[in-house]
């Protein structure tokens, strides 16, 4: 056989792996009805490796013996599990039940089911009494329970008990396992007896093994660790467990291979290692064992040996394990016995193992590889391609991640500064450490990567001022020399403490109760000579201990600690990386709110300073501050305009207009106050979208505002929409019945007063309108619930005013995301399409009621609302021009087909929903029909969005706008949700665009770096908000769904929302402990200002 | 030399022979399998020798006992395990190149 080892330092926990559990990967897809069928060679080339570890965190690990990079990985391919309170001892999976069962030294055992994407506790068991073992059945079914004083306890996997016995015995049970028929168990003792009870817990036997071998330590039986094909339980044979092999091991490092228990002649195995521990391989072929060589002549590294036997008691290979440092702690086989896994302490040794003899080429390509420092070596070599290939698959990691998880070390600068790519979230931990070594003052903070049930360092902060709440973040990468001094140095600092390396677990016994402080100090010891020990062997490892030497960020601070300013200070850096806005309530007693503007990191971002930015200029009047920007900024922006704006309107006028618009009950009928109160927008835009503070007219009371904004963006949709139908000139002879349809619609929705339903109910009928002269049969059923996903997600506006309206606004109308309902309507709508076809001939006074929704009130009809309409269009003209009216309207498809859907008997309820659906029509990439038609885009869709856009730049409005630039910047972009704004200098589609964009820009108060600038303007900006907690009634608190990652209560939690999907979430799960998980947009630099930033108590 | 000799030589790139067992080198190597038993029945399989212009005899040399190491191994017992071949690290590319070339 050959084997090899994995050359894979990052491997590694940050303290000690006791237990290691490997389970294959099942697909995503969910289980047929009787659950996967699993076939060995195929699925188990992907996996799971869970790690118990000596600080009560269970890492569960996607691994993957795939050769090929690209393979896809699962959105999350790392979970450290929290929940146990000392060293875990035990972790096993079952896999038949896809769960997986954790024992602390303390004697609690979970049981962890994986739902909804997330690991969490299923079961609980606890006796006050420490576990010795646990083993599940090989049906998966039953689970095997011993403890300390001799109890043992056989339970259902669901959590019932079978039996229990208390075994009176002078010694103590170290194990326990099921026969492979699951018939039997057999009891391991120290006094080296084993013990067989029969599946209903009546003793069988009791046979004392070699009294001179000592106690017990483990057993395993030669059959497979689960069965995973129902049929080979045959389980009426009683000679079912013939030609299975029974491996017991002993403390002394004896084996004995028994056929049975009553086997009179065991073959013996004397390996000579200590602290063995044994696997049979799935084959059961192969008992790998893996210990440290029992030696005569004290020393200070030992050596690990990793033996493999037959089952007839050969010692078919043995080789050393690369690592001295730590004795063998955990092994496990995985992939099909083409992996085995073992732990040496914190360090993971994945061997590659095969049955066959390696050939000349394996051979030969392992010794190259061996002198290869990295993969990017390789295309140097004088080789064919194909060899090259063959010679960059050696290089493939088993625990791989994903490639944008685990950053290599020497480029850690990069991976910090850069965003995840898409859809890869980074999950973190961020620790506080007071004093956090004696060379500096000043309260640190380190995070942390989670990996492998360990944290791996990624970038350390400290607070640089007493008074402001400033820190600064320090580069993680230096340059290699630096960093052998760097742990020189610290080496010196800890050695008086005299910590060993090698037993790393003791430390760490009283985890549960030690002070967090002693436990970082612990921890940062055994690194610190863990890491002596790697940089003996290789430099390719993390720093375990951060450098302090460059500062990569600053974050500022005005005095009240409520605005902060990310200040990128190395080259490689923007100097604006983004700023934050806290909105603290009076006496704290709201959730706090915060506005974050953060940069775009990007490979093509412009670098160097930017001379709007000042880190230390902040305003200390919330009102005033954004007039105050925006004084700093506007001339700027005259400057670099080229081409003369649009006369902006007065803000006076729109204000006004605005306060009109925003009473939401008043009926509104003119024409010319309709068309300006489309224009209001520019000005109550900035606060929001310049992320500057809020003016407290929108943070505190949007209540008033924002029923008129959805209506808005409705209006608009919609008169463009007309704008188009009224060019097909053929339609205006079917106006008249679609007029009467309109209005029997509107009677059925007029007990919805407010303004902005009447408005959605218009939406409703212009997309009956549009849609059917392009055939319904295009109608996806799917894109349906898709919309209603995100309209659920939009309640997260950020202001809890917000969420409490539309929440109420859903309430009555029954659950929203209830689509099946709709479905059958679907169907319904598409088995008659002709008619909807003859009623849907444009009608202006439909058109025109909804820009004026609130016409159905007076209930008064055609006339008057066609002469709205007109009015309508003639001051819509000189502002967005002529295009709009040849505007086609297609790209608009999908929402409007959903629109007609609802309409068609959903009367109310589908009202509300289009609503909010229609903010996000183009929000489900996940539909294929949608991301279709969303290719299909014009430039003048663009125009015409942008015209709106500019137009209504209400909050809520942009952010559904940007969502369409979004799509037709790039159809391949991620999910467009309408949480955010995005400042882009650049992708103007035309003069107009472009225009729009300077005047929009000029517009836009708050603005804090002008895009204008044409040096500056090469990254975009988002603005997002913190998502509204919810507030608990029962509990008396306000909620928000950390997905588990949060264990404890804080005002200091907080999640941040953009385009409608949560992307970065912080949440204390510690007295100074915290998770911190983003993505994109958010760079781990940024991300982690953000949660400094946050830590920091708040003055005002 | 002929069709039916229990040896085979191969020729390196210097000119240097080397005599393998015929029966060892058709076994572990494909390469060679396919052009002294191809269907074409080139002239190698008519001699039973093999010009191998690509391989240097160092490289070869190592090759050969490569070949020789592998024959041993199969002989083994079921359940005995042979030592990984050895090959020197400053030998390593260019004996990857020989054996991926006579896919051994």
């Amino acid at each position: 056989m050959h084997l090899h080892f994995e050359r894979n330092l990052n491997a590694k926990c940050d303290c000690s792996i006791l237990s290691l559990t490997w389970m294959g990967k099942v697909p995503d897809e969910l289980p047929e009805d009787e659950g996967w069928k699993l076939s060995r060679t195929n699925y188990y080339q992907e996996g799971w490796l869970a790690a118990g570890n000596v600080r009560g965190i269970v890492g569960v690990t996607f691994t993957t013996s795939h050769w090929r990079k690209n393979s896809e990985f699962p959105l999350r391919t790392n979970y450290n599990l929290r929940g146990h309170r000392s060293e875990i001892i035990l972790v096993k999976w079952n896999e038949p039940y896809q769960k997986l069962a954790s024992c602390d030294s303390s004697g609690i055992i979970f049981v962890w089911i994986k739902y909804d994407g997330r690991w969490s506790i299923e079961l609980i068991n606890d006796r006050n009494t420490p576990v010795t073992h646990f083993s599940w059945s090989h049906d998966g079914r039953m689970a095997l329970i011993c403890y300390q004083d001799g109890f043992v306890l056989v339970g259902s996997v669901a959590g019932q008990r079978y039996w229990s016995s208390m075994l009176s015995l002078e010694s103590t049970i170290t194990c326990g396992l099921w026969t492979p028929d699951d018939q039997q168990v057999y009891f391991g003792t120290t006094s080296g007896r084993l013990i067989v009870m029969d599946v209903h817990g009546a003793m069988v036997s009791q046979i004392q093994l070699c009294q001179d071998f000592g106690p017990i330590v483990s057993m395993a039986w030669s059959c497979e660790k689960f069965k995973m094909e129902e049929n080979e339980s045959d389980t009426t044979s009683p000679y079912h467990n013939r030609g299975f092999v029974l491996a017991v091991c002993f403390k002394n490092g004896n084996i004995l291979l028994m056929k049975s228990f009553d086997d009179v002649s065991p073959i013996q195995l004397q390996t000579g290692l200590l602290g063995v521990c044994i696997e049979w391989s799935n084959s059961r072929q192969l008992l790998a064992v893996a210990g440290t060589k029992a030696s005569t002549v004290p020393s200070d590294s030992q050596t690990n040996v990793l033996q493999f036997y037959s089952d007839n008691g050969v010692l078919i290979h043995s080789t050393a394990i690369p690592y001295r440092q730590s004795n063998v702690t955990a092994l496990t086989w995985g992939h099909n016995d083409k992996r085995l896994f073992i732990a040496t302490g914190c360090q993971m040794h994945i061997a590659w193992v095969s049955t066959r003899i390696a050939s000349l080429q394996m051979l030969s390509g392992l010794k190259t590889h061996m002198q290869l420092k990295s993969e990017s070596q390789v295309p140097a070599l004088p080789l064919p391609p194909r060899i090259r290939v063959f010679l960059s698959n050696l290089f493939a990691q088993t625990i791989r991640v994903s490639e944008c998880y685990l950053p290599e070390i020497n480029q850690m600068r990069q991976f910090v500064s850069r965003p995840p790519s898409k859809n890869f979230r980074l999950y973190c931990t961020m620790i506080r450490h007071d004093e956090d070594t004696n060379l500096t003052a000043g309260t640190c903070y380190t995070l942390y990567l989670e990996f492998l049930g360990g944290l791996v360092p990624l970038l350390k902060g400290k607070r640089t001022s007493k008074i402001k709440p400033e820190f600064v973040i320090f580069d993680p990468q230096v340059e290699e020399t630096e960093l052998l001094d760097v742990t020189k140095l610290r080496l010196n600092d800890v050695s008086p403490n005299g910590r060993l390396t090698s037993d790393s677990s003791d430390s760490d016994m009283d985890d549960g109760c030690a002070s967090p402080r002693v436990q970082m100090r612990q921890r940062r010891c055994r690194r610190a000579h863990e890491k002596r020990d790697l940089v003996e062997i290789d430099d390719l490892t993390y720093v375990d201990i951060l450098p302090e030497y460059a500062r990569l960020v600053q974050v500022t601070s005005n005095i009240w600690g409520t605005k902060f300013k990310v200040h990128g200070l190395a080259k490689s850096l923007p100097e604006n990386l983004g700023h934050i806005t806290y909105k603290t309530s009076l006496l704290h007693l709201q959730p706090r709110q915060m506005t974050l503007v953060m940069t775009e990191l990007g490979d093509d971002v412009v670098l160097g300073p930017d001379p709007n930015f000042n880190p230390h200029l902040f305003s200390e009047d919330e009102d005033e501050a954004a007039s105050e920007v925006d004084q700093r900024s506007l001339p700027l922006t005259d400057l670099a305009l080229p081409i003369a704006p649009m006369t902006p309107r007065p803000a006076g006028e729109s204000r006004r207009l605005q306060q009109q618009s925003s009473r939401s009950s008043r009926p509104s009928t003119k024409a010319t106050e309709n068309s300006a109160s489309l224009q209001r927008a520019p000005s109550s835009l900035p606060p929001l979208c310049g992320g500057e503070p809020q003016t407290p007219k929108h943070t505190v009371a949007p209540r008033e505002d924002l029923p008129s904004e959805p209506s808005t963006s409705m209006r608009v949709k919609s008169s463009i929409k007309v704008a188009s139908q009224l060019d097909e000139a053929k339609e205006q002879s079917r106006t008249k019945r679609r007029e009467k349809q309109a209005c029997s619609h509107k009677q059925a929705v007029s007990s919805l007063c407010k303004e902005e339903e009447a408005a959605a109910a218009a939406a409703v009928a212009a997309g009956a309108v549009t849609a059917p002269g392009r055939g319904p049969t295009v109608v996806n059923p799917s894109t349906y619930s898709i919309l209603l996903d995100p309209m659920v997600r939009s309640c997260s506006v950020g202001y809890l005013d917000l969420v409490d309206l539309t929440l109420n606004s859903h309430g009555p109308l029954g659950d929203p995301a209830d689509a099946p309902p709709k479905r059958l309507v679907l169907v319904h709508k598409k088995e008659q399409p002709k008619p909807k076809l003859s009623n849907c001939g444009k009608s202006k006074s439909f058109d025109s009621s909804e820009i004026f929704p609130s016409a159905e009130r007076k209930k008064q009809a055609r006339g008057n609302a066609n002469m709205t309409f007109q009015k309508s269009q003639v001051t819509r003209k000189p502002v967005q021009k002529k295009e709009v009216e040849q505007t086609e309207n297609k790209d608009l498809k999908a929402e409007d087909h959903v629109f007609v859907n609802q309409n068609d008997g959903l009367a109310s309820s589908a009202t509300e929903h289009n609503n909010h659906t229609s903010r996000l029509p183009h929000s489900s990439p996940a539909s294929p029909a949608l991301g279709k038609k969303k290719r299909n885009q014009s430039p003048l869709r663009s125009f015409a969005l942008d015209c709106r856009r500019h137009l209504l730049n209400s909050p809520l409005l942009s952010r559904r706008v940007w969502k369409n630039r979004n799509t037709n910047e790039s159809s391949d972009d991620e999910v467009a949700c309408p949480n955010e704004e995005v400042i882009n200098g650049r992708n103007f589609r035309d003069l107009e665009t472009f225009q729009k964009a300077q005047l929009r820009q000029k517009l836009r108060k708050g603005k804090n770096d002008p895009p204008s600038v044409p040096a500056a303007a090469r990254h975009r900006e988002f603005v997002m908000h913190n998502k509204a907690p919810m507030w608990n009634e029962n509990s008396q608190v306000y909620q928000l769904d950390f997905g588990g990652r949060v264990t404890q209560e804080s005002a200091k939690n907080f999640q941040i929302e953009f385009r409608g999907k949560q992307v970065m979430q912080f949440g204390r799960i510690d007295g100074n402990a915290y998770t911190l998980d983003f993505q994109y947009p958010f760079s781990a630099l940024q991300a982690f200002a953000v949660a400094l930033a946050n830590v920091t108590q708040r003055l005002k | 030399m002929g069709p039916n000799a229990e040896y085979i030589k191969l020729i390196a790139a210097d000119e240097k022979e080397f005599f393998v067992k015929k029966a060892d080198a058709v076994e572990v190597s494909k390469t060679i399998r396919r052009i002294l038993d191809g269907p074409s029945q080139c002239k190698e399989g008519e001699i039973n020798q093999i010009e191998l212009s690509n391989i240097t005899s160092p490289t070869l040399k190592i090759v050969c006992d490569f070949l020789a190491y592998r024959a041993q191994v199969n002989k083994l017992e079921e359940g005995e395990d042979a030592r990984d071949f050895p090959i020197r690290p400053e030998d390593a590319v260019d004996v990857l190149k020989a054996a991926n070339f006579l896919d051994c």
